[in-house]
């Protein structure tokens, strides 16, 4: 699905709630609802009265259903119109290139922990000796490298990747975690994703970074992993804390070698002692956590 | 320095589900915001409602970061899961679709107080019976 049918209708704030309710009854996953008027450069945060004029927006598949979807929502429309003034909604076409794309004009090289340099793969840096680069495309995968649960998890790893250590990447998304083990010396390396997408993005990166022979990609999950791979030298998990509290009921300690050692992220700091609960129940032992911002990395081990 | 505010956008997305198809991925690149960055942040915050509704108002700033608060779950979601409805009625004055009584319509009062700093308990009451009548939901004492 690469083409959507984006309906808009100005309306005042009273309106707008009434207006959201039929978009969400048509359009795809939810609504946008944006403030009109709002000059750049000119309000401070904190200081935004209260809207006016609000667009409420909603996306319809282009396929053959849309028409009547159209008619529907119209006469949804006129029925609120005998309430709040409601004009005629707008439709413009939109295809999902525009927002794939429109992101990175805005995404940089970043600098994380002592030497770790991710850029975009269109963006050449100069480089120092001692830098350790990663060159992505994270498309429409996790794992861009400006997301704090991103750059904690590569703190972390360049403090406790193993060198020729066997590594498993949980949740690899981009593969952003798992070429950075390859590059601090580890390997072999798994790394898998629930996601199809998320495998094919990964393979182009571990290509486009020259860790290919070290890394392998596969779809998977925790399941497949424990029926299929002896235990790791150093798990790491990015996912988020529900998700890892899951696992921890289903096995999720056993993926570490006895004495090995484990990286957790994707944890709200209100949900980090949950989260150590849950790794103490599947046998780690939780050792340090990293924070930046409200996030949190939770780092374990597993007793000999 | 305070920052300069260029958009604030609210999504209403389903807790927990958040993906960078429509409406997040249209309505939040074109102000240039990490897309997935968004998704994970959301989506850790509300995956303990999977179910609800909840609204996410994001302020997008002049140089390109931006915050975001969530918000109480749309009135009229509120009223759907009172009434035990899945939809509000296309013709609400003739046709009736479900029941809502007063002690409910408080109940979503005082989870809509929290996002308006002066309104009144009565003057909400009466706004929240105002939305359902409008989706041809009853009100009953």
């Amino acid at each position: 699905m690469s083409r959507w049918i984006e309906v808009s209708i100005s309306v005042d704030g009273e309106a707008a709630e009434a207006a959201a309710e039929l978009f969400n009854r048509y359009g795809y996953q939810g609504v946008a609802i944006e403030h009109e008027g709002i000059e750049p450069e000119k309000i401070d945060d904190g200081d935004l009265p209260p809207p006016t004029r609000l667009t409420v927006r909603a996306y319809l598949p282009e396929d053959d259903r849309a028409d009547e979807s159209k008619r529907q929502l119209e006469a949804g429309l006129g029925y609120l119109n005998m309430m709040y003034p409601m004009p005629q909604p707008t439709y413009a076409i939109v295809d999902e290139q525009d927002w794939a794309e429109a992101w990175k004009a805005h995404y940089h090289p970043v600098r994380i922990g002592r030497h770790v340099l991710i850029r975009p793969l269109w963006i050449d840096v100069p480089l120092d000796e001692s830098d350790i680069e990663i060159a992505l495309d994270p498309g429409m995968a996790f794992g861009t490298g400006t997301h704090p649960t991103t750059q904690l998890c590569l703190e972390a790893l360049e403090d406790v990747t193993p060198r020729g250590g066997t590594v498993l990447d949980l949740g690899t998304g981009s593969g952003i975690l798992a070429i950075a083990a390859a590059k601090l010396g580890a390997g072999p390396i798994l790394a898998v994703d629930n996601d199809p997408i998320a495998v094919k993005v990964t393979l182009e990166n571990l290509e486009q970074n020259g860790v290919a022979d070290k890394v392998v990609a596969a779809e998977g999950s925790l399941e497949s992993v424990l029926a299929s791979h002896p235990p790791f030298d150093l798990i790491v998990v990015n996912i988020l804390a529900r998700v890892i509290i899951a696992m921890c009921a289903q096995g999720l300690g056993d993926t570490v070698k006895p004495g090995g050692y484990a990286v957790f992220s994707g944890i709200i700091l209100e949900q980090a002692d949950d989260v150590e609960a849950a790794l103490r129940q599947t046998g780690l032992t939780p050792t340090k956590r990293r924070q930046q911002s409200d996030w949190v990395v939770i780092e374990a081990s597993k007793p000999v | 320095m305070a920052k300069k505010i260029k958009a604030v956008v609210t999504l209403q997305l389903n807790a927990g589900k958040a993906n960078p198809a429509p409406p997040v991925g249209p309505a939040l690149a074109q102000h240039g915001i990490n897309l997935m960055g968004f998704c994970k942040e959301y989506n850790a915050r509300t995956s303990a409602r999977i179910g609800e509704i909840i609204p996410a108002e994001i302020t997008i700033f002049s140089d390109g970061s931006f915050k975001f608060e969530l918000k109480s779950p749309p009135t009229t979601f509120l009223i759907m899961k009172a009434a035990g409805i899945q939809k509000g009625s296309s013709r609400p004055n003739t046709e009736k679709v479900g029941k809502i009584t007063r002690k409910q319509i408080r109940d979503i009062a005082d989870i809509k107080l929290k996002d308006m700093n002066t309104a009144k308990m009565e003057s909400i009451m009466l706004q929240i019976e105002g939305t359902a009548l409008n989706m041809g939901v009853e009100v009953t004492d």
